[in-house]
């Protein structure tokens, strides 16, 4: 049986017939499920009433996309291909290449294809805002109305952790009594041995022509 | 107290040089992983039913030196599995960037290496396979990438 119509849940009857402007933080978070996310809000197929024909897609701020990660070494690996059909229009261009020059432009890449192969895709992604970092215009804050959840836990740091953290942590080693500690010291590289390089031998030679 | 370890004391006394073992004592509120079974290594036995990825800073650092380098397995006492997987997830941890104040001020950080990375399973830095994607001409430039990099020529 579906709740009770009361004055805190009717705002997400409202919602629902409405646009919203949702903000997403993009830091740490896979470029590929991130732009499955927001292609989901962009199309409205996170609302009940989703129809393909209906225009009930909401707009999706994404800030931090200079920090959006992939995973393991994807950023070397995943090369894209670009073919317009035309001639000097083709291009194989590297994740990382297209990050350094634009770092919006993965994320937006991955949304539009998310989106589906359709015509209406086009209008879908005009409603995407990308921010490489938090500055955004005026209107764009006034406008944000909701925030959606990360799908990446995002890891702490060792320096995050306090003092009495760190105390408070169990020890899974349980060294011998005769351990010594001098062992955990760094230990300084000694540095690789070069072969020299081979030179030929100077013939002897008077000074005389 | 108990006795954790031992530490190398030297001593100069005029031209003799003493050197020994000094006990490291250890505050007794330190907790420690309850070993079932005393054969086998630490990591096998103890009672962590969740497996230990690149995120459990505090359990990789109990296996770590302060610049960032990993114990041997003589020292850690681990089993062959155990140490491997120790080893890869602290290589990832360094890739995620995770231990700052472990790593050297020259390190090379060109390139993709300054991007962020995140890992599903120890053994993915083992796939190393090229993925090729297609891209997209279409785009909505609402902004010039290399604005901030422009610095308008001084007039003399």
């Amino acid at each position: 049986m579906a709740s009770p119509i009361s004055r805190f849940n009717r705002v997400n009857q409202w919602l629902l017939f409405a646009r919203q402007w949702s903000v997403i933080d993009a830091a740490h978070q896979d470029a590929k499920e991130l732009g499955v996310k927001v292609a989901r809000h962009l199309s409205g197929k996170h609302k009940p009433i989703w129809h393909p024909e209906t225009d009930c897609g909401d707009h999706v701020v994404v800030i931090n996309c200079k920090d959006v990660a992939m995973h393991g070494f994807d950023w070397k690996h995943t090369l894209y291909h670009f073919d317009k059909l035309y001639p000097k229009a083709r291009d194989d261009i590297y994740a990382w290449q297209i990050h350094e020059h634009d770092p919006c432009r993965i994320l937006w890449i991955t949304t539009y294809r998310a989106l589906g192969n359709n015509l209406i895709r086009r209008s879908h992604i005009e409603r995407l805002h990308l921010f490489p970092d938090e500055d955004m215009p005026e209107f764009v804050k006034k406008n944000i109305g909701n925030q959606l959840k990360q799908i990446i836990p995002v890891a702490r740091k060792s320096t995050e952790y306090t003092e009495e953290e760190r105390a408070k942590f169990p020890r899974i080693v349980k060294f011998p009594e005769d351990h010594i500690l001098d062992w955990h010291a760094p230990i300084v590289d000694p540095g690789a041995w070069k072969k020299p390089r081979y030179r030929k031998p100077k013939k002897l030679t008077t000074g005389k022509k | 107290m108990a006795v954790k370890a031992k530490r190398v004391e030297e001593r100069v006394d005029g031209n003799v040089t003493y050197v020994s073992l000094e006990d490291v004592p250890e505050p007794s509120n330190v907790k420690y992983f309850k070993k079932q079974n005393e054969k086998m290594c630490t990591l096998c036995t103890c009672d962590v039913p969740v497996e230990i990825t690149y995120r459990d800073i505090l359990i990789l650092e109990q296996f770590m030196r302060e610049d960032g380098t990993v114990l041997p397995k003589k020292l850690t006492g681990l089993c062959k599995k155990q140490q491997m997987h120790i080893e890869r997830c602290i290589m990832q941890a360094h890739w995620s960037g995770l231990f700052p104040d472990k790593t050297r001020p020259d390190f090379d950080r060109a390139g993709y290496k300054r991007f962020n990375r995140h890992w599903k399973d120890d053994l993915d830095i083992y796939k190393l396979k090229l993925k090729e994607e297609p891209g997209i001409w279409y785009y909505i430039k609402r902004y010039n990438p290399k604005a901030k990099e422009y610095v308008p020529r001084k007039k003399e």
